[in-house]
């Protein structure tokens, strides 16, 4: 039929809406096929893990049977689940196949298979029961459940290859048909442009009809291309395939190579535990060395704290020591005052004596004044007894002349006797002048002669009993005696006589002096008394019958004084009547007074000799002192030439004084002391009696210098001493005293301040006695003469920051030695170790010393070393669970192999028992190879992370959890509801959390309780610096009072019969600690669990 | 001393178990042998079984079993009247080669011996006084 050009106009047009609509509906359908892909993923993976699934179950269900064969152990029948769960499966993967025909098939063909599979299984039980071990061990020999086995693994080898390329394909024809849009597209868009070309021409050619075919033509080129393009594009997939192929068949041998590695691996992983042990080992030996380090650093500190005590003791020792030294140094002191005390009194007692010795020096000077007087006195007495000699002389002269003129006078007399009577009167009075000069001659005689021996004699006692003699023998009388006062004058007792008759002797010895007697009169008058006739004077009865046997008459008494006082009497007995005239009794007086003048000498000169004496005694007194004393005395004239130096300068300089006669001081002094010490000493010089204090050096004679204190005084102008005197004292043991104290506390003060430990030392009363300055540089103390500051009474920085220790203290003041360690919180963590020393004083605990030392660094060491001692002890244990559970688990298999191999050489066995060790052996090897392939696995965790972190939202993990296992959630009505509003997404290593998140819902899934609806709730919460995520369930529980230690150990399993091998929560713990989080369990039997994951942020 | 002729079989591993079997069957022929799988059935026989006199038994025990360990059967074990435990000689059959287990055996008086698996004729001869 033939178009005309109108209907071609129109039809044109027509066609390119017809070829737009066409390109719409392809996007469409292009989208909708992406969409269907992603859908297809999914089933894909879902058919994969369901038919995996039933091959494993297929496996256990195999093992589980094989097992019972052994062991009739009728617990593994549990597997009788397994049944329902594989049925179950092949149902689901029957309906997830539902719109591919081949896979149904093929699925049907599998559900044959395991049927068969189940009913052999469970015929083998049967067996096993009914008929024994050997019946059922001749029927697992047949194979035939192998056989099926076979086939199984066949049919769902081929339904996942099957599902696989299928998804592959549609992976393929979604590209392709997006490719072949984009190409269709692009051609469409060309042809509309031809179309519009041809348009315009079949305008053009409206008058030019013919070319319309031609135009077809060029239609049916295109479509050729694009044919021609398209059997491309099969070859090149063709090849691609191909490569794919070998690419599979490479992976093979990959595969293989890879067994081979894991066998070397495992040798290697041998090897490592080995070497994990070895390490564990030298672990525990650095452990120990560890331990045996800090015990010695104790030791070490301990003996630091005794060293320290030590010091402590040895401080107190000094400080003793030197608090005796100041004892002693007061004590020194003292003496010195007491010495310069003594000094003083010695140089008053100096003056004292000097002043007696003026005194004495008077007194002598008088005494020989006196003497001189008496020397006079005497020889004016001797004088007058030469006078009187001479007037003797001439009275004897006088006499003669006298007798002569009597001798005249007679004659005369005789003469004129005859011629007158009154001349006869005149001669009788002569002869009584003649009597009386006599008696005067006598007394003379008398006086002479003791006046004599007062000259001569001098004592006392030979006086009197010399001047009795002279008495009787030259005065003429009858009896002369002395006596002396004694008892308060009360009695007079006899001390020299002559003439008193042998027999009256003892009447004279002690004659009692009576009131108004002549003694009486002698002591009240101190003057002389007459009796003049003893035998009737009235008074004398006493003295009446001696006077009258002896013919004595007269009784003359003189007293006899000392100092003016009357201490004695000269009593002279004469046979006269009225005995004395005036002149004879002054005569008598005188003598007497004589013999007193002589008393007096004799006391003086006797006192003179005790003075005498006493001056000496003094001297040698005065002497020894300066002589004996310590202190060294110079007198030296003023250019230093020494006059005087004491003994005691041997002891101190070594010299004897005399070596300095010809030597100056000056040569001994020290050179540095001289200048200073001419100085002072020039500035007294002009001053009488002035002194200055000096402390110098001088030389001992070893060459040593001795170090001197004392003063020098100007007594130049003293009369008798006229010179300097200086009074030193070695004060050297003094000074090195003071250096070795002034070193120890200099010693001291460089201990204790020169540390960044604190010392101080506080009272009863909490003030502070003293502290080091570290101490003080903390508390900042005003330096200031302020009192001392008071812990208790909270004023100053030190109480806040020490009165909390108020307690320490009164344990210290108790007497108590002990360290304490403070930790403080703020302004940072610090430690203080505090050691408190009880100060003592007697018995009493008078305060405590306080050393307190920074021990924040060693604390912090220490802490950081027992964190990271237990991080290695956990990383150790871990490893060695590791390693033991790995052993135990390698070595579990092997030792099955080995012992089967040994059954297996025993010739006895029947052919089912080795059918059924080649079973074993099987089994035992595939186990081997399960334990390897799960160590590759937990390696692959436990290697470093290197996968690249990325942004995971915990909301879309679980959607897509739930997705893969949805059919098991519906038909089991397991409920999984999550809460992730805390936080949603994290930042971290995708396949882990999704391990994670499945392993957890699946172990709640598989430990479900069948009476109730499994329920599963997953939450998340955000913290300051962690996500925490929680997974409870209301499943059965563990009892962790049990089994709490092993819940996340590797092959631990709790419940028996239900599948699994116990590696899920081992992985699930393995890979939350590789994330850096932590994992913790609470469950109840019966009620549920749940675990509580916490990761870093 | 007869040789004694009845067995106890506790472990987790049904393939050591046909072992064990197969080596006692062979050293000493004929005679009782009992397996578990699950240490807590075996417990239970044992507890019904014994309390009353019967043959004396040698009963081999694995370390590492999921529901109880060895050594919580140990425990239990322990507790049982004294006419239950004179029956019963309890030697220890593991792979584990760990000392501390041998060490941990020991220590435990009625624990006869430690083996290691696999269990080897000889020494079915000797514990049983067959080899005598």
């Amino acid at each position: 039929m033939k178009i005309n050009i109108h209907q071609k106009i129109l039809l044109i047009p027509a066609l390119i809406l017809a070829a737009l609509g066409f390109i719409g509906y392809s996007v469409f359908k292009i989208n909708q096929n992406i969409l269907a892909s992603e859908k297809w993923v999914q089933h894909t993976e879902l058919v994969l893990s369901q038919s995996g699934k039933i091959l494993s179950l297929t496996k256990d269900i195999e093992v589980a049977s094989n097992r019972f064969v052994l062991t009739n152990d009728s617990t593994l029948l549990e597997h009788a689940t397994l049944h329902y769960t594989i049925l179950l499966l092949v149902g689901k993967l029957r309906a997830l196949a539902e719109r591919n025909s081949n896979q149904q098939q093929r699925i049907d063909t599998l559900n044959l298979y395991v049927q068969k599979f189940l009913d052999f299984s469970n015929e083998i039980i049967r067996v096993r029961r009914m008929e024994g071990l050997e019946a059922a061990i001749k029927l697992v020999s047949t194979r035939q459940g192998m056989a099926d086995m076979v086939r199984i693994r066949q049919i769902t080898n081929t339904i996942q290859q099957q599902e696989t390329s299928l998804l592959n394909l549609r992976k393929l024809s979604n590209e392709r048909s997006v490719v072949a849009f984009k190409r269709f597209s692009n051609v469409t868009f060309i042809l509309l442009i031809i179309f519009a070309i041809v348009l315009i021409v079949t305008i053009r050619n409206f008058l030019i009809q013919n070319k319309t075919k031609a135009l077809a033509a060029s239609t049916l080129l295109l479509a050729n291309a694009e044919l021609a393009f398209q059997n491309e594009e099969k070859e090149r997939k063709a090849a691609e395939l191909v490569i794919a192929n070998k690419e599979l068949a490479y992976q093979n041998t990959e595969k293989e190579d890879r067994a081979a590695e894991l066998i070397v691996a495992n040798e290697e992983l041998a090897f490592q535990n080995e070497e994990k042990e070895r390490k564990a080992a030298e672990l525990i030996i650095a452990n120990r060395e560890l331990a045996y380090q800090n015990t010695e650093k104790e030791h070490r500190a301990a003996e630091l704290i005794i060293a320290n005590a030590e010091l402590a003791f040895q401080n107190e020792e000094k400080e003793h020591r030197a608090a005796e030294l100041i004892i002693a140094n007061t004590e020194l002191a003292f003496q010195n005052e007491e010495k310069e005390n003594r000094a003083a009194e010695l140089i008053i007692a100096n003056r004292e004596l000097a002043f007696q010795n003026e005194e004495k020096e008077r007194k002598a000077w008088d005494l020989i004044a006196a003497n001189a007087e008496l020397a006079y006195q005497n020889e004016e007495k001797g004088n007058r007894a030469a006078e009187l000699i001479v007037a003797n002389a001439e009275l004897a002269f006088q006499n003669e002349e006298k007798e002569r003129k009597a001798s005249d006078l007679i004659i005369a007399n005789t003469e004129l006797a005859f011629q007158n009577k009154e001349k006869e009167q005149r001669a009788g009075e002569l002869k009584t002048a003649e009597e009386k000069i006599t008696k005067i001659s006598y007394l003379y005689a008398f006086i002479s002669q003791v006046n004599q021996n007062i000259v001569r004699e001098k004592d006392q006692s030979t006086l009197f009993s010399n001047s009795c003699i002279q008495a009787i023998k030259f005065g003429k009388f009858k009896i002369a005696w002395i006596g002396l006062f004694e008892n308060d004058n009360t009695v007079f007792s006899l001390v020299a006589q002559d003439g008193i008759p042998g027999a009256h002797n003892a009447s004279f010895a002690n004659i009692k002096v009576h009131s108004n007697d002549p003694l009486d009169h002698i002591l009240r008058t101190q003057s002389y008394y007459i009796v003049n006739d003893m035998q009737n004077q009235e008074n004398m009865e006493s003295w009446k019958q001696f006077s009258i046997s002896f013919g004595i008459n007269s009784w003359l008494i003189f007293p006899i004084k000392k100092s003016g006082i009357v201490i004695g009497a000269f009593n002279l007995f004469s046979t006269e009547i009225n005995f004395s005239s005036r002149e004879e009794i002054a005569l008598l007086v005188e003598l007497t007074n004589d013999i007193s003048f002589a008393l007096e000498l004799f006391e003086k000169s006797r006192q003179q000799r005790g003075t005498e004496e006493l001056i000496l005694l003094n001297e040698k007194k005065f002497r020894s002192i300066i002589e004996k004393s310590a202190d060294m005395k110079f007198l030296s004239t003023p250019d230093e030439k020494l006059v005087y130096g004491s003994p005691s300068i041997i002891k101190v300089l070594g010299y004897a004084w005399e070596e300095f006669i010809e030597v100056s001081l000056f040569t001994i002094f020290h050179p540095d002391d001289f200048e200073e010490f001419v100085e002072k000493r020039n500035m007294i010089l002009q001053t009488s009696g002035k002194s200055f204090n000096t402390v110098h050096r001088l030389k001992h004679k070893n060459g040593k210098w001795i170090w001197c204190e004392g003063t020098v005084t100007n007594l130049l102008d003293e009369p008798g001493v006229h010179a300097l005197i200086s009074n030193l004292k070695d004060i050297s043991e003094k000074k090195i005293t003071e250096e070795q104290r002034e070193f120890d506390r200099n010693n001291l003060k460089a201990l204790i301040n020169n540390t960044s430990d604190f010392m101080w030392s506080v009272n009863r009363r909490f003030e502070l006695i003293t502290s080091n300055q570290p101490f003080d540089d903390w508390v900042v103390i005003d330096p200031g003469p302020a009192a001392p500051m008071t812990i208790a009474n909270g004023t100053g920085s030190l109480p806040s920051k020490l009165i909390r220790n108020r307690t320490s203290y009164e344990r210290a003041f108790a007497g108590e030695t002990f360290t304490e360690i403070e930790h403080e919180t703020s302004p940072v963590d610090s430690w203080c170790e505090i050691s408190y020393h009880p100060i003592r004083q007697g018995d009493e605990v008078i305060g405590t010393a306080c050393f307190s030392r920074n021990i924040t660094q060693r604390k912090l060491a220490e802490f950081e070393r027992m964190k990271i001692s237990n991080d290695l002890l956990r990383r150790n244990e871990d490893l060695e669970q590791f390693a033991y559970i790995i052993s135990h688990n390698l070595r579990s298999p092997v030792a099955n192999i080995l012992g089967l191999t040994n059954a297996m050489n025993l010739t006895s066995l029947s052919a089912e028992r080795k059918e059924g060790i080649r079973l074993a052996l099987n089994d035992s090897i595939s186990r081997l190879d399960t334990v390897v392939t799960d160590l590759n696995e937990i390696l692959q965790v436990k290697r470093e992370i290197s996968e690249i972190k990325e942004k995971v939202s915990f909301s879309e993990l679980v959607e897509n959890i739930k997705i893969s296992i949805k059919n098991l959630l519906e038909t089991d009505q397991i409920e999984v509801l999550h809460n992730f509003s805390g936080i949603d997404q994290m930042f971290t290593m995708k396949s882990y959390i999704y391990s994670i998140f499945y392993n957890l819902i699946s172990n709640s899934i598989k430990y479900r309780r069948m009476d109730v609806d499994a329920k599963i709730e997953i939450a998340s919460e955000r913290f300051d610096n962690k996500i925490e995520l929680t997974f409870t369930d209301n499943g059965m529980g563990i009892d962790l009072d049990k089994k709490g230690t092993q819940v996340f150990g590797l092959y631990k399993r709790f419940h028996p019969g239900i599948e699994g091998k116990g590696m899920g929560l081992f992985m699930v713990k393995t890979q939350v600690e590789a994330l850096g989080g932590k994992i913790n369990i609470e469950s109840r039997l019966n009620k549920g669990t749940a675990f509580k994951i916490e990761f870093p942020i | 001393m007869s040789i004694v002729r009845k067995f106890i079989l506790v472990d987790d591993d049904s393939i050591n178990n046909l072992i064990s079997t197969i080596i006692i069957e062979t050293a000493l022929g004929q005679v009782d042998i009992t397996a578990f799988q699950v240490p807590e059935n075996a417990l239970s026989f044992i507890q019904q079984e014994y309390k009353e006199e019967r043959e004396p038994t040698i009963l081999f025990l694995d370390l590492n079993m999921p529901t109880l360990s060895g050594w919580e059967f140990m425990e239990e074990y322990v507790q049982f009247p004294d006419v239950v435990k004179e029956q019963i000689r309890i030697f220890i059959l593991t792979s584990s080669i760990d000392n501390r287990d041998k060490d941990k055996a020991n220590a435990y008086s009625n624990i006869a011996g430690f083996v290691e698996k696999p269990l080897e004729e000889k020494l079915i001869l000797s514990i049983t006084g067959a080899a005598m």
